[in-house]
């Protein structure tokens, strides 16, 4: 007998204006309770989604988050809280924006693909330039054609930086040590970036031939969907001290973003390991609340060519994000006739947003080395955390927000409680809320066009119909997200960014 | 998980496949007189979703083979292999597809593609699709009709 809607309810208590809680029970096998962190506004898209998921009666349609929270929270090993954050919507197994983290020394912790999602290391790159606004405004159009004709975008693009099987190979076990020593990337950005740009446990044999083949044509390709680079101004600055620490001075100033992942490499390596992992689960005997939650003991052989798999794909993103980088700073040379370096263009920093690492963590008071999965959701260090790079000991590590299209973009920094509550994690981004067939069918074409030319933001798309996919009105407001974490205390807003210029799949 | 606002034109009868809504992905329907038949619309239907196919000249084939445990698994390897063509060498669409053998016991296809190598001169982009999820997954069989349900990670 399926409960109703109230009943579903009854196992889900508000712990503060921005919190709430999943009781055990709420599904099956609940090793931990649930929590997940939404505002007044996004409360409502998260039960709504709820009540048409009883309504109807579980045929078709899809799980919703917070049902996935709770799965999720059901898998073996799992530590603390199965957590949710603001911009949570239903994914594959895990929903995205939900971070779980396993104790590595229990022998029944596990390892999840759909922990990690497809696009491996997805994350989001920030730069600064030392232009303002008015220094672009009368190149914008040179500028932002330089920029869509530098950078390959769209399905079937493929990558302008020459490539062999062998520096394949190298890319994927060195990362950003080899845009460094190719010469494109600066000595400086390794710095500014999440495990400096290179995940030492990656194998490039543990990737697929076929794996390989897909990654090859595409690395440094943009790709389509929710990626893009953006020239964006800074609007507002919260936090003087954190800005200045970033290079990031007066408002008006203008910067670069970056969203991108791993391409059809990291897609093909998350395909292979949930083919694999699901042969691991029937013989290990793990069970699980759905089955697109698959997964492998960390210690088992499944587990650990994941992991080395997954660190390769994770050291193409960011070189990826590195040649996409080189192409951005040619870019800008080209239009204002100066090198990359006399306008400053320096990295800010680079987060990734859909991984999973081996982290230390307090668990009662306790250190623990957790298996923290991060499906859209971005590490976020407070002040004095040893991972973070000199020049943010003081301030916390950056994190990126990127927003939909169109809409402003947030730099925030982490907090003491963010690494209390939620492993030192928070938002990623807008989370969608409208499905794309929807937003094709309900959006027109020309009102997003309009809306962006009056906000005069510049635009270059490869695909028309994914303007309408990728409107404002299809995400969560980034707004509502940034500020529920910021209630929430596990970030803290640093700057916020509008855009001038985009460029998309 | 159709709405009402979702139902299939006619021309997505001929063409026996449509999209449905997801939240952040894109689900495939796709239908037949049989299993074949449907899973080579739901082929089509995924080849559709990156480009046009009207713009695809069939210009050459490609021989496919694909194998899986049960239907579920034989629709993402079938999938899977098509998409692997497109996303790398030689970056082949099809504008037409046939199951040629298709075996019930060993849950394992032959399937013939027409069409052409991607070219960004030629060929209008649309949607990339990331990988073939087993979200969802359905496959609804008759005496007279089979519905393939399946979502894509875009």
């Amino acid at each position: 007998m399926p409960r109703t809607y109230e009943e579903e309810c009854s196992y889900i208590d508000r712990l503060s204006d921005v919190k709430f809680q999943i009781k055990k029970g709420f599904v099956p096998n609940m090793n931990v309770e649930g929590r997940f962190y939404v505002n007044k506004n996004l409360e409502g898209l998260m039960f709504d989604e709820l009540k048409q998921a009883v309504d109807g009666g579980g045929i078709g349609g899809f799980l919703p988050a917070v049902r996935q929270i709770a799965n999720v929270a059901s898998l073996p090993g799992i530590v603390g809280h199965s957590i949710g954050l603001p911009d949570i919507h239903s994914g594959y197994g895990f929903s995205i924006g939900n971070i779980a983290a396993f104790d590595v020394a229990d022998p029944q912790s596990v390892i999840s693909p759909g922990g990690v999602g497809f696009d491996i290391n997805c994350g989001v790159r920030l730069l600064r330039t030392n232009l303002f606004e008015s220094d672009v405004a009368p190149v914008k159009e040179q500028l932002v054609q330089s920029l869509f004709d530098h950078i390959p975008v769209g399905v079937g693009s493929r990558g302008a930086i020459p490539m062999g099987a062998r520096d394949l190979i190298e890319c994927l076990e060195m990362g950003m040590d080899w845009t460094l020593r190719e010469g494109y990337s600066w000595a400086e950005d390794k710095e500014h970036c999440e495990e400096y740009g290179r995940m030492l446990q990656a194998d490039a044999s543990k990737v697929s031939m076929r794996a390989k083949k897909r990654g090859l044509p595409q690395l440094g390709t943009l790709g389509a969907g929710n990626h893009y680079a953006e020239v964006q101004v800074v609007d507002e600055i919260y936090n003087d001290h954190a800005a200045s620490k970033m290079g990031i001075d007066e408002v008006g100033q203008v910067v670069v973003m970056l969203h991108c992942g791993s391409r059809g490499l990291g897609h093909q390596v998350a395909t292979d390991a949930l083919v694999e992992m699901e042969r691991a689960m029937a013989r290990d005997n793990i069970f699980v609340n759905d089955k697109q939650l698959a997964c492998a003991r960390i210690s088992s052989k499944e587990g650990q060519d994941y992991l080395a798999g997954m660190a390769a794909a994770a050291n193409f993103a960011w070189v990826n994000r590195s040649c996409i980088t080189f192409c951005v700073r040619q870019a800008f040379s080209r239009v204002f006739d100066m090198s990359a370096d006399d306008m400053d263009m320096q990295m800010i920093y680079d987060v990734s947003h859909n991984v999973a690492k081996m982290e230390e963590h307090l668990i009662n008071g306790r250190p623990r080395r957790l298996c923290v999965h991060r499906k859209g959701a971005t590490r976020a260090f407070p002040a004095h955390h040893p991972l973070i790079p000199v020049d943010y000991q003081l301030t916390g590590q950056p994190v990126l927000i990127g927003g939909s299209m169109g809409t402003c973009s947030y730099v925030l920094t982490g907090t003491d409680q963010g690494m209390v509550e939620t492993f030192g994690t928070t938002c990623h981004g807008a989370g969608r809320a409208l499905s794309r067939a929807k937003s094709r069918r309900s959006i027109p074409w020309d009102a997003v066009i309009e809306d962006l030319g009056k906000k005069n933001i510049s635009i270059r798309i490869a695909s028309p119909k994914l303007i309408m996919e990728e409107a404002p009105e299809s995400y969560k407001n980034v707004t509502d997200v940034v500020d529920t974490c910021d209630a929430a205390g596990i970030s803290k807003k640093a700057i916020k960014l509008r855009p001038i210029a985009v460029i998309k799949g | 998980m159709a709405d009402t606002n979702n139902r299939c034109t006619k021309e997505d009868e001929k063409k026996r496949f449509e999209y449905l809504d997801h939240p952040a992905d894109v689900q495939i329907h796709s239908w037949g007189p049989d299993f074949k038949n449907a899973l080579e619309a739901a082929l089509l239907a995924m080849f559709n979703y990156m480009t046009d196919l009207d713009k695809i000249e069939e210009k050459y084939d490609m021989f496919y083979t694909a194998k899986g445990r049960d239907l579920e698994t034989l629709i993402f390897a079938t999938l899977d292999e098509a998409l692997n063509t497109f996303q790398s060498e030689p970056f082949f669409i099809a504008k037409s597809v046939k199951i040629t053998s298709f075996d019930e016991k060993t849950f394992e296809v032959k399937f013939c593609g027409w069409g052409d190598s991607f070219d960004l001169s030629k060929h209008p982009q649309e949607a990339d699709i990331k990988a073939i999820t087993y979200s969802n997954m359905q496959v609804l069989q008759k005496e007279d009709r089979c519905d393939i349900y399946v979502i894509v990670d875009i």
